[in-house]
């Protein structure tokens, strides 16, 4: 599981980059022994023991799992899937900012 | 004399025989569609034996390996039928049992060769079709590019206002999807304008799920002017990860950021 969110936590460990997620399983617990099991190195938020109906996927209008955003350096929304957009386009997406950001100056 | 009673015989003699051709053809024409209508049905009674064959499959497996594997073999499933459901639509696509040949592959594939095929045949055959929303439903998320051309095809031509209406929204659902997936602001702009048009038009036409045209068209609208629509500044997340431990989403600024809402279940 989570196979490419695992390479891309890998690839761009030395750039500014950050994946985060928000995760909307009811029990908390089991959820931590899923993620020891499935390695997943990268930080969530909890939506709550709401499950699906927590506060921060409601106050985000996710309707259906799995639901990205991506951000630029800036904090403003560039893209956004409802569905996984495929490894390619994710790829796409970021290495786009990424590159925005080295040519801006920004780093 | 006898000529002209040879001539009435003739005179009377062939429509009958006509009439009799039209009822042979007719008999010979139901019992073809019955036939072909077997066709579809015997397809669609194979193919949901091997998916419920599937499922019992999944019900039994005990380690998650062996339910990831099941899984991989639905969509492998569908394309072992398609062609199989296109090959009896084209037999005659023009019939009812083509069109319904032709809705299973649009509504079990999203691109490739054999939706292509199956789009180009419906566009051809059917775009009037009275059941034609079950085929344009399912085109939202379809990455091929005759998708849209076809739903444009059948608002145009279709006489039916609900439909048109549904239509409209589909259409405009899938500006916004595909601006969205390409982080294009234009196209953004365009999709606003596409479900203005569609609550103007269509507003009081009904929606599965949504109600009418008009709400599914605020409901959008609201999404795409509030805080969290393409362009705009995210707001700021507050919260405990799993650990319980509080951070913010404000801390990543600085950074190219992927929110992912996940969930395994």
């Amino acid at each position: 599981m989570y196979p490419h969110e695992r390479s891309l936590v890998k690839r761009l460990a030395n750039k500014p980059f950050a994946l985060i997620g928000v995760n909307s399983d009811k029990d908390r617990e089991k959820l931590k022994a899923v993620r020891k099991k499935e390695n997943i190195t990268w930080r969530s938020f909890w939506n709550g023991k709401k499950g699906t109906g927590g506060p921060i996927s409601t106050e985000w209008g996710v309707r259906g799992w799995p639901t990205l955003y991506v951000l630029d350096a800036e904090g403003r929304i560039r893209y956004k899937s409802s569905g996984s957009p495929g490894d390619k386009k994710l790829d796409e997406w970021i290495d786009t900012l990424l590159k925005e950001m080295e040519s801006s100056g920004s780093n | 004399m006898k000529r002209l009673l040879l001539g009435l015989a003739v005179v009377l003699l062939v429509p009958l025989s006509l009439f009799a051709q039209d009822a042979t053809t007719n008999t010979r024409t139901k019992k073809a569609d019955q036939k072909k209508k077997s066709a579809f049905q015997k397809l669609n009674g194979e193919f949901q034996k091997a998916y419920s064959n599937l499922v019992s499959d999944f019900r039994k497996a005990k380690t998650d390996k062996k339910k990831n594997e099941i899984r991989k073999r639905i969509p492998k499933l569908n394309q072992e039928f398609a062609p199989k459901f296109l090959k009896a639509a084209e037999a005659d696509p023009k019939s009812d049992v083509g069109f319904q040949c032709l809705s299973w592959v649009l509504q079990r594939q999203r691109s490739g060769k054999q939706f292509d095929r199956a789009l180009d045949l419906i566009a051809k055959h059917h775009v009037t079709h009275k059941n034609i929303v079950r085929v344009t439903s399912g085109l939202l998320r379809s990455q091929s590019k005759k998708a849209s051309k076809f739903l444009e095809a059948v608002m145009k031509k279709h006489p039916d206002k609900t439909v048109k209406g549904q239509i409209s929204i589909t259409l405009a659902a899938k500006l916004k999807r595909t601006a969205e997936m390409e982080g294009d602001l234009k196209l953004y702009a365009k999709a606003e304008k596409a479900y203005e048009n569609a609550a103007a038009e269509y507003g009081s036409v009904r929606v599965p799920r949504s109600g009418t045209v008009a709400k599914a068209s605020a409901d959008a609208l609201k999404d795409m002017r509030g805080p969290r629509a393409l362009g705009k500044i995210a707001p700021e997340i507050e919260a405990e990860d799993l650990d319980g431990e509080t951070f913010k989403l404000s801390e990543y600024r600085g950074k190219v950021v992927l929110i992912d809402f996940w969930g395994n279940w």
